[in-house]
């Protein structure tokens, strides 16, 4: 064959090569992944923990994941993997409501809404609903039956929700006509008798109150530099972490600290003020509602009784030679574990390390990357 | 033995054309496209060196394109995009896109804010000539490019009195282009005038399987929605003058003033649902860049003086609305940038054999950064001057070598030195077939947000190094209508210090990794025919990275050590295939990414942790006209031939088979 020819042939079997070679991959084709399919009475009666693993803003990747510790069975990135399709980007949130599970995401500007028992012939975290239109919702908290409330970094607003239609009925108007630093933010929501309390957090220092029956701003109750969680112990008393801002900030860098409220009189009570070295976050109360824990680079515990900061930390972050970064905090409200978790270098899976009550590491397992958030039943 | 050795070579090269073949597709564009020289005539400056330049034929088909677009059909870089007219950065040979260093007509387009360089926003219309020179090629030209360079110029034709060009283009999804350019001058003076226009509404169709539209609870049927891309659009318009003075044969006094705005909508992911009314992102950069140069070609010595600036400001806005008719910023954000450079460059020929460069310069570097609603940011500036030395000796008709030092003072810090050594062996004569290798050292510096982005910049950060060693071997064959080349290298890095972003003791801040290693593999194979009506060409490239984290190890449950680096496919190739008789032309690409993780441990234990493969398919058909001796071409692509879906960034939706239509007139 001359030459002339064997390139002729060469060529044109390589371009009906290019031809053939098409794509096989494409969306559907990675969506089908083996679903779980669990059977949610099994789920309720076993208890677990659910992680809500943030992901990378901008990304898409949050995910979540079901731990039981009673047999170590863990199962990751579930509702992808139930559902086909990803939940969206930076889960911030999960609150349980009426056999249904709210997952609040950040920035998708949505809650996506699955099974959790209220619909027998689903499996659990089969999706049933969303809350679209929402802006860069933070927290959802059900006020009663008929009323839930959404909390938001960038609305100025709180959401009014109807979870019975799954509808948007109203806002609260929170906005202080300040251009600087958008304010108000809103974060955690903590219902007490008639009132509605709210942190916020980004660039503030304000914890505002709220009646929940007329659904307006009542009240502002000034605390510490960025409150970034706050919890409600058995004596109607409302704890605050704030972080104090951070060096470089023109919102200012101020001693970080825990503070006490007064749920009925809406008064600060008592600070407890903070080493200005770390930035204190994920504050958490145990099933008593007696005990307060919290990150401040270690796990920090303190009864509500208590008059001082504890001495020394309760979880140490250094682990022989590791170093482990801590970046959500979750207590077993049925026996006190502790569960806390690692990142890592937060573009990978993260880590979740197991205590128990006494502080003793019993398991550690890979969760989604970044996780930060705990939702026990 | 010489029959042997070409006999060997180009059964090996045909094979290595189908193997590539089984890996390759790649997002490319095929028009009539004449000769990629792929090293060019070999003089001693180009001593081991690699250069690819793009043929001036495959410019001016893709005039209306931008040079990410162009890339990403064009060459081996891997080019990140999120999706047309929106942000695009390249990877050379696995590094960081601040690892690749951008130079126009001298001016360093990277930004000093950023460290990197948006690829979206360079027009080819105002380039001439585009040159890469991937890693140790680059220490030719610039320090700190440890990925690569890519070269881009504009030159003049003194052989030009009156002529011009007038482009229209438009295509899918509200996508057009117009471009006009007017030459004019005569063998002692040139000007140059080029405006642009270039608009695409970006608002294609997709099939959104990221959400769902409605459930069927009886049955748990999901329905996902077709939806339109919509707050993806984009504008940009510009300016270039350029003047050459030439009062001597020897002698060239060049200015050039570059003028562009740009401002796109940047949309929300496909996962989003927050509604039209929320999260509206615009970014605005606008620049200006200009340059005057002297350039004295003599007998024994070559010297150039060069000064130029590069001013850009980038804005970036997010607001909510927050009632019928107000809007409110929750995100306002300015970054201006300046920076100027001066640089003398000599060389002087001993003989034909030796020659010696000498280089310095000084450059300053301006940031003024501020997000305007947290009032947050800062302002600074830096100077760096440098001085570099260069020999070039050729030691025998079949050997020749290189040697380059340099050092750098960056705002008064002496920092370790640059160095280059190569070699080149020629097996057979007229560069036929040669091997070559290098042994390198490269710096690249911390950008200014590295260093003082609030929060999180990193004072103490180091410079990253690299030690680079790299062979190659050469090879072409002519044979009357028959042109045939390839080119293969493998190279090998390690950095050092390499700087990443990463939450740690300090928050989420860059920090420097102890090591990254860079191993990899690339090849390019041409092969063409032409007869007095006929051309045929086919051209394929294949590419191996291993880009791997070897240093940072955070804990026992960092599983990052030894993995590929986010976003850097091992496998990238693709194939080019044209015909042109007469004055019709085909072309047809076909390219390919392999899979690409999204997490610095590559696990698959979640549907976003990687992207998968996918191959890319496109066509082309034009003809060109004669119109009282002027030319006007007319040419119809079909991009995305196959209506592929394909993902280049997570939660990006990608655009289906589409067309644009060219009219090209030259006076």
């Amino acid at each position: 064959m001359s030459l002339k020819c064997r390139i002729n042939f060469n060529l044109g079997g390589l371009f009906i090569l290019c031809i053939l070679l098409q794509s096989c991959m494409n969306d559907e084709t990675w969506a089908e992944w083996k679903k779980p399919n669990l059977a949610v009475d099994k789920l309720l009666i076993d208890g677990g923990v659910l992680v809500l693993s943030e992901g990378n803003f901008m990304y898409g990747n949050s995910s979540l994941s079901y731990y039981n510790s009673k047999d170590g069975e863990l199962i990751n990135d579930i509702f992808s993997k139930q559902n086909g399709f990803p939940m969206g980007d930076v889960a911030q949130s999960a609150t349980i409501f009426d056999g249904e599970l709210y997952v609040v995401l950040n920035n998708s500007g949505k809650i996506m809404i699955m099974n959790f028992g209220k619909y027998p012939a689903l499996k659990a975290f089969d999706f049933t609903h969303k809350i679209t239109g929402l802006r860069s919702p933070r927290y959802i908290s059900f006020i009663d039956s008929s009323k839930a409330y959404i909390s938001d970094l960038y609305a100025k607003s709180i959401t009014i929700l109807d979870p019975f239609s799954y509808s948007i009925t109203g806002t609260i108007k929170l906005a202080n006509n300040n251009p600087d630093f958008y304010q108000h933010p809103t974060e955690q929501i903590i219902v007490h008798n008639e009132d509605v309390f709210t942190n916020c957090y980004s660039f503030d220092n304000k914890v505002l109150v709220i009646d929940k029956n007329t659904d307006q701003l009542i009240d502002s109750i000034e605390v510490l530099q960025q409150p970034n969680s706050m919890v409600l112990d058995k004596y109607s008393k409302i704890w605050v972490l704030c972080d104090g801002g951070y060096e470089g900030s023109t919102f200012g860098n101020t001693q970080p600290g825990l503070v006490k409220i007064d749920a009925l009189t809406h008064t600060v009570e008592r600070i407890f003020i903070l080493p200005q070295d770390k930035w204190p976050s994920k504050l958490c109360l145990n099933g008593g509602a007696d005990t307060l824990y919290f990150l401040n680079g270690d796990v920090w515990r303190m009864p509500v009784t208590a008059s001082s900061l504890p001495a020394k930390s309760f979880i140490n972050a250094a682990s022989g030679k590791d170093m482990r970064l801590f970046s959500g905090l979750g207590i077993d409200p049925k026996n006190s574990d502790v569960y806390v978790s690692d990142a890592i270098d937060h573009v990978q899976p993260g880590v979740v390390y197991r205590y128990t009550s006494e502080g003793v590491g019993v398991d550690t397992f890979q969760v989604g990357i970044i996780p930060g958030f705990f939702c026990f039943f | 033995m010489r029959k042997a050795i070409h006999k060997i070579l180009f059964a090996l090269s045909v094979f290595q054309l189908i193997v590539a073949n089984i890996y390759s597709q790649r997002l490319t564009d095929t028009l009539q496209i004449e000769e990629i020289c792929i090293n060019p005539g070999r003089s001693l400056q180009t001593t081991s060196l690699t250069i690819t330049r793009l043929d001036s034929l495959i410019l001016q088909s893709k005039r209306s394109n931008s040079l990410s677009e162009v890339l990403a059909d064009h060459s081996g870089l891997f080019i990140k995009t999120y999706g047309r007219g929106a942000m695009s950065t390249a990877s050379f040979r696995g590094t960081d896109p601040s690892h690749t260093k951008v130079l126009w007509n001298g001016i360093e387009l990277n930004s000093p804010m950023l460290g990197m360089v948006d690829f979206s926003l360079i027009p080819m219309f105002f380039i001439d000539i585009v040159e890469l020179l991937p890693g140790t090629s680059s220490i030719n030209n610039v320090s700190g490019a440890i990925g690569g360079l890519i070269n881009l110029s504009t030159s003049p034709d003194w052989e030009n009195r009156f002529s011009g060009t007038y482009l229209q283009d438009v295509g899918s999804f509200g996508s057009h282009d117009e471009q006009l350019r007017i030459n004019a001058g005569n063998n002692k003076f040139q000007s140059q005038t080029r405006v642009f226009y270039s608009h695409s509404d970006n608002d294609f169709i997709f099939k959104n399987n990221d959400i769902i539209d409605s459930i069927d609870l009886e049955t748990g049927r999901k329905f996902h929605p077709l939806m339109k891309n919509e707050d993806a659009w984009f504008s940009h318009y510009g300016i270039l003058q350029e003047l050459h003075y030439r009062p001597t044969q020897k002698d060239i006094i060049s200015l050039s003033y570059w003028g562009q705005k740009s401002s796109r909508s940047i949309p929300m992911l496909s996962t989003s649902e927050s509604g039209p009314n929320n999260n509206i992102n615009r970014q605005d950069d606008n620049s200006i860049r200009g340059q005057i140069s002297y350039k004295h070609f003599g007998e024994k010595y070559n010297l150039k003086l060069f000064s130029g600036v590069n001013y850009m400001d980038l804005n970036f806005a997010m607001k909510n609305r927050m009632s019928d008719s107000v809007y409110i910023l929750a995100v306002n954000s300015s970054g201006k940038t300046s920076s100027l450079y001066n640089s003398m460059d000599m060389e002087y020929f001993f003989n034909n054999d030796l020659r010696v460069e000498l280089s310095a310069g000084v450059d300053y570097h301006k940031v003024q950064s501020l997000e305007k609603v947290k009032i947050l940011g800062y302002n600074e500036s830096r100077i760096q001057s440098k001085i570099y030395g260069a020999i070039y000796k050729k030691w025998s008709q079949k050997w020749r070598s290189n040697f380059k030092l340099g050092t750098e003072v960056l705002s008064g810090e002496n920092l370790k030195p640059v160095l280059k050594a190569g070699t080149e062996f020629h097996i057979l004569t007229d560069d036929r077939l040669y091997l070559k290798l290098i042994l390198a050292t490269n710096s690249k510096y911390p950008s200014l947000n590295d260093l003082y982005y609030q929060p999180g910049g990193n004072l103490n950060l180091k410079a990253e190094r690299s030690l680079d060693q790299e062979f190659g071997v050469h090879y072409n064959y002519v044979n009357g209508k028959l042109r045939f080349s390839q080119d293969f290298s493998i190279y090998m890095s390690q950095v050092k210090n390499w700087i990443m972003w990463y939450y740690n003791v300090r928050g989420f801040s860059p920090e420097n990794i102890e090591k990254v290693d860079i191993k990899g593999y690339e090849t390019n194979i041409s092969l063409s025919y032409k007869t007095d009506k006929t051309f045929f060409k086919i051209q394929s490239g294949y590419t191996l990275t291993h880009s791997r984290d070897m240093g940072k190890n955070l804990n026992q449950f960092d599983f990052s050590f030894g993995k590929q680096l986010p976003y850097i496919p091992v496998h990238s190739a693709n194939t080019m295939v044209y015909l042109m008789r007469n004055t019709w032309s085909f072309s047809y690409i076909w390219n390919y990414y392999s899979k690409r993780n999204t997490t610095t441990s590559n696990n698959e234990s979640s549907l976003q942790d990687y992207l998968y493969p996918y191959f890319m398919n496109q066509a082309a058909i034009g003809k060109q006209f004669e119109i009282k001796g002027n030319k006007l071409n007319i040419s119809l692509k079909v991009h995305n031939l196959l209506n592929e879906e394909y993902r280049s960034i997570l939660q990006r939706p990608m655009p289906g088979r589409n067309y644009s239509l060219q009219l090209n007139f030259n006076f």
